[in-house]
């Protein structure tokens, strides 16, 4: 089904009524930017890049791997900017005490960024524990 | 009927966790169970093996780090392990409270005889701003997922109902922090859905410490559980 575009940006604003805590969430890529829903809202209703925005929404995961990566990185870069955040607690076996690179047990929004960025073990896990929230994300837009 | 408890606190995930567990423990006391609570640098593998020989417990509550084949108590020592974990043989439920566990530990330890294991098969993760995840505004819903288990446990509710007891609220919190403007909202939104879905249930679903209180509020024990239908069915059988 393919909605109008005032129908598109109603459907928007309800849903981020709905989910203020993800509204800021980056979760598509639009001219190589990673964009949130409040990004996608400002954009579609002030009529800049709105086919990209459109076609972000209704063509998520052209190429998902990368564009995660890109909304990942984008996202921990945003945590990471606001001052004395929390931290990420895990109870995961060290690295140094297990076989498995696993998360440490604990780690700042910079850390977790920096593990994003070079794309290793970490960053992987972090990544997967990421897509869930796009998931969620992406099942909730019509 | 006796009740283990382990938890390990000794760096900051763990006196986080280990919390977390803390007014679980006052619930059971509450019902009338009894607790050995192994806490901090008394949660050694020595110590555990002297609780389960002296006395072997209905249930295990066991929290500390973890991979996917080792749980691991005070300074990381490996507790139980895959291929070695037949102290667990005969155990009602074991809950181990770790990452990864859920992966190989948990069924190995379900083949080892032990009749219902949960743990979880991702990383387990939470966002704390504080030291104490209790009253922690971002950690908070994390301990209520986890009491909730165990308190189910103390309930007499079965493995499987203990599961979705904790289920419950962490899509109590999933919808709470969707709905937040909390600028760490989707954080805690993320670990939610992952700690979720990562729960780990083997063996026997229906397991439980006991029946749950009759109407004369008294709690039913296993062994009353099968004694009370085979006097049932002795009565009956005399009565013809």
């Amino acid at each position: 089904m393919s909605y109008s575009l005032e129908q598109k940006i109603t459907n928007l604003k309800d849903w981020i009524l709905k989910h203020k805590g993800l509204a800021d969430v980056p979760f598509a890529v639009v001219d190589n930017e990673p964009i949130s829903p409040n990004d996608a809202l400002k954009m579609l209703t002030s009529n800049l890049n709105v086919d990209s925005v459109v076609i972000a929404l209704e063509t998520l995961n052209v190429d998902p791997e990368e564009q995660d990566w890109l909304l990942a990185e984008a996202y921990f870069k945003k945590m990471a900017a606001m001052e004395k955040g929390p931290r990420v607690y895990t109870l995961s076996s060290p690295s140094a005490t297990s076989p498995l690179e696993t998360l440490p047990p604990t780690m700042t929004f910079q850390e977790m960024l920096e593990h994003i960025r070079a794309r290793d073990a970490i960053g992987v896990q972090l990544l997967e524990t990421h897509n869930k929230l796009l998931e969620l994300m992406r099942s909730g837009f019509t | 009927m006796k009740v283990l408890f382990a938890r390990a606190s000794f760096e900051e995930a763990t006196q986080s966790s280990a919390l977390m567990l803390a007014p679980a423990i006052n619930y059971f006391v509450g019902k009338g169970l009894r607790i050995d609570d192994l806490v901090g640098s008394r949660a050694t593998k020595a110590n555990v093996d002297a609780s389960i020989n002296s006395e072997r417990p209905a249930a295990i509550i066991s929290n500390g780090h973890g991979d996917d084949t080792r749980h691991t108590l005070y300074n990381y020592e490996v507790v139980y392990e895959t291929c070695s974990c037949d102290e667990l043989n005969g155990i009602e439920i074991v809950y181990l409270f770790s990452c990864l566990n859920g992966r190989n530990l948990v069924p190995d330890a379900v083949e080892k005889g032990a009749k219902a294991v949960i743990g979880y098969n991702q990383t387990f993760g939470w966002v704390q701003t504080g030291t104490n995840p209790l009253t922690d505004t971002h950690a908070s819903g994390t301990a209520e997922a986890v009491q909730a288990l165990v308190k189910a446990m103390a309930d007499g509710k079965t493995a499987q109902e203990e599961v979705q007891a904790s289920t419950d609220v962490w899509n109590q919190q999933i919808a709470k922090w969707q709905a937040s403007d909390d600028p760490y909202a989707a954080e805690v939104v993320k670990w939610a859905l992952s700690n979720r879905d990562a729960q780990v249930l083997s063996g026997d679903p229906s397991a439980r410490l006991f029946l749950p209180a009759g109407p004369t509020g008294r709690v039913i024990s296993k062994k009353l559980e099968i004694v009370i239908p085979l006097a049932i069915a002795v009565l009956l059988f005399l009565a013809v």
